[in-house]
């Protein structure tokens, strides 16, 4: 009796194990399906930038956006561009400007922008 | 109180009564069981299990630089399950406001009996949310694909579209269906009682397989310049209409097709079927001067005469084979060169004729005419080049002027193009390969040599006369800023119903490549009853300049000629500035970056 008694709990217990078993399949199923169609829609959503993308990017969009703000713009040609030899007071020149410093009378009245820095 | 006493009779009777209800029960099963088995089988798989249909995505066109000229998008079809629509004329009120359709046309699709019926297809995602908020039962949505085209006109007619069900209807649409369509696959699912698929029973699944994505050899930026400059020219010239053919002399690849004029691919069905064609394979058109340059390669080919043969051209009149046949002007004794360069008609043909009709129409052929280019397109024609069995008497007066032959745009690109690739004919390209998703390449066109048209020889001297006509000759307007260009005008009467050649009615043209002593670009510009103005070198011929200056300045060809006004600004610049020139010498052509 006691034998019968354990094999029957035995199989109640794998015909539960099984059944959850296949609920859990169905629910993770139903996830799936789920996170599919998320990703669908994330896809179709992908598609539908990329068109936008390529739309606003088209040469015929750009023109006419141009056109109608009036901007009437045109690339430079090769042979619209010279390229020039500064010459070495010019040189002396844009390189100050550039780094922003005076003639060597200003560094001494006002000081240099490293010293500047330092005091800070 | 004492119990009641069932006697054994009535105990019997219950029993056997409940025992014959078994018997009977038994039966039933059993009868169901053997006998109905099959059908109420078959009834509760109708109800569990689906087969689903899976569309596959629509193969993606590509321009030659990989930019998507015509893609995918998913939107929502709104159907209705009829039966469970409630209040049907209410709904209809609403369908039709949020959807502008025809409340009449929503109120008899809601009033059919039956499962499944479309009330929209392919509708806009705002217009389905408005929808969706309506939350009416029995109304639906179900996603398809929609062929959507991010360039919207640019490249229309080569393009094509496709139907509602993604069929192509036209272009490279049409002709590549198969390729493009894919093949739906198809999942037998099991369903819970919501109608719901249960993933984890699904039975049986055949994956659809998406469409191939082909690659066109076409350059979005190229087709958008001739694109425009082609309507500016047909605007500004009140013409009817016009075509501007592209090509690489040296792989054959149709760089640009642009046709005016345009409709929008997105709204395709909204347009004239007559916009739609492709004129560059469809219009056959007399080609007139043009053509001329094809007697000249005869006569170099077949070593008739040289370039500098003298010909009298009597000023402009000449009366031969029962007609008389006129010059724009009227020239005296011209060179051949010089016959070709102001495009004498009296000149060409006395050349012609020595050349003879055998050897003008071997020419002809072997330059691709009369027969079609092979560019792989639905709808193309052969053209018309008459045998010289065929000819009448004035065939040999008419054919070397470009009259009594009918030809394409696409021909005329082609044939051009051989004289700038050494006298090699190639075969128009319009693909260049065609992939799957994953960039496997599933077939490749490779340029194409067709024949050796001329010898390289002839070829070169027919380049340095078409150079000629350009800087001396009648298409001095073709000339590019910059380069040395090469090209030939024709203007030809257009031919009236009755048969007869039209005064009022012409074909202006002009045909050239450049740079001239490297061809990368071939133009072929055809523009249809310009008005009042209609010669090929005043219409045309500025249409080709201002195509190629743009084409090379958006490939960054590096210039061969320093334009003189060029050079004075700069040297004045330099003189103001006391400063020398790093370089202002430019090397021979080069393609700097691109192609």
């Amino acid at each position: 009796m006691r034998r019968f008694l354990a094999t029957l709990t035995l199989v109640v217990f794998a015909a539960l194990f099984y059944v959850s078993q296949e609920v859990d399949a169905v629910k993770i199923g139903y996830t799936i399906r789920k996170q599919e169609e998320t990703r669908t829609l994330l896809l179709d959503r992908a598609r539908a930038l990329k068109y936008n993308i390529a739309r606003l990017k088209a040469p015929n969009t750009l023109e006419k956006r141009l056109v109608a703000q009036k901007i009437n713009l045109q690339a430079p040609r090769s042979w619209q561009t010279l390229v020039i030899s500064p010459t070495s007071a010019e040189k002396q020149a844009v390189t100050r400007s550039l780094l922003g410093q005076g003639p060597m009378f200003t560094k001494f009245l006002v000081g240099t922008a490293q010293a500047e820095a330092k005091e800070s | 109180m004492t119990e009641p006493k069932l006697s054994r009779t009535r105990l019997f009777v219950i029993f056997f009564f409940f025992l014959a209800v078994l018997f009977c029960l038994f039966i039933r099963l059993g009868f169901i069981q053997i006998f109905k088995a099959s059908s109420y089988f078959s009834m509760a798989q109708n109800q569990s299990r689906a087969v689903i249909e899976m569309q596959p995505a629509r193969g993606r066109i590509f321009d030659s630089r990989g930019r998507e000229m015509a893609l995918d998008v998913r939107l929502d079809s709104l159907y209705a399950v009829s039966k469970e629509v409630k209040n049907k004329a209410q709904v209809a009120d609403r369908l039709a406001l949020i959807l502008g359709m025809d409340r009449a046309v929503i109120f008899e699709r809601l009033s059919r009996d039956k499962l499944f019926v479309w009330i929209a297809r392919k509708i806009s995602p705002s217009k389905a949310d408005a929808v969706r908020k309506l939350k009416v039962e029995g109304l639906s949505f179900v996603k398809e694909s929609q062929r959507v085209y991010p360039k919207g006109e640019t490249a229309c007619h080569l393009l094509g579209f496709t139907d509602i069900d993604n069929n192509g209807l036209e272009g490279v649409e049409l002709f590549y269906n198969s390729f493009l369509k894919g093949v739906p696959g198809w999942r037998l699912a099991q369903k819970d009682a919501k109608q719901r698929e249960l993933i984890s029973k699904q039975l049986e699944m055949v994956p659809p397989a998406d469409g191939y994505n082909i690659h066109l050899t076409i350059d979005e930026v190229i087709q958008s310049i001739a694109e425009r400059t082609l309507a500016e020219t047909c605007k500004k010239r009140n013409a009817l209409g016009g075509s501007i053919v592209v090509m690489d002399p040296k792989s054959g690849d149709i760089l640009a097709m642009a046709m005016v004029p345009l409709y929008d691919l997105n709204n395709a069905k909204r347009s004239n079927i007559e916009h739609r064609r492709n004129r560059a394979i469809t219009d056959l058109f007399e080609p007139g001067s043009v053509f001329k340059v094809f007697a000249l390669a005869g006569i170099l080919q077949e070593k008739i005469f040289g370039l500098e043969e003298k010909f009298d051209c009597e000023r402009g009149n000449w009366a031969v084979a029962g007609k008389v046949l006129h010059d724009h002007h009227g020239y005296g004794i011209l060179s051949f060169r010089e016959v070709i360069e102001k495009s004498s008609n009296i000149g060409t043909v006395k050349g012609a004729m020595r050349l003879g009709a055998d050897r003008l129409y071997k020419v002809i052929k072997d330059f691709g005419f009369g027969a079609k280019s092979g560019i792989g397109l639905a709808g193309e024609i052969n053209g018309l080049v008459p045998h010289p069995k065929n000819w009448s008497r004035s065939s040999i007066i008419n054919i070397p002027i470009g009259h009594g032959v009918a030809v394409t745009p696409i021909q005329l690109v082609s044939a051009f193009g051989a004289i700038a690739n050494n006298g090699l004919l190639m075969k128009p390209r319009i693909l260049t390969h065609i992939d799957d998703a994953q960039g496997k390449i599933v077939q490749s066109y490779d340029p194409e040599p067709v024949r050796q048209a001329i010898s390289k020889e002839a070829a070169i001297q027919v380049r340095t006369v078409l150079e000629g006509v350009v800087s001396r000759g009648t298409g001095k307007k073709a000339a590019v800023p910059g380069f040395r260009a090469a090209g030939k005008t024709g203007t030809a009467q257009k031919i009236l119903p009755d048969g007869t050649y039209s005064h009022d009615h012409f074909w202006a043209s002009f045909v050239g490549f450049v740079p001239y002593d490297e061809p990368k670009l071939v133009i072929a510009v055809s523009i249809d009853e310009p008005r009042p103005v209609y010669y090929g070198g005043e219409v045309a011929a500025p249409a080709f300049s201002k195509v190629a200056s743009e084409i090379l300045g958006y490939w960054q060809v590096s210039q061969t000629l320093v334009p003189d006004a060029v050079v004075k600004a700069g040297a004045k610049t330099l003189k103001a500035r006391k400063v020398t020139p790093v370089s202002v010498e430019r090397p021979v052509a080069r393609v700097v970056t691109g192609q």
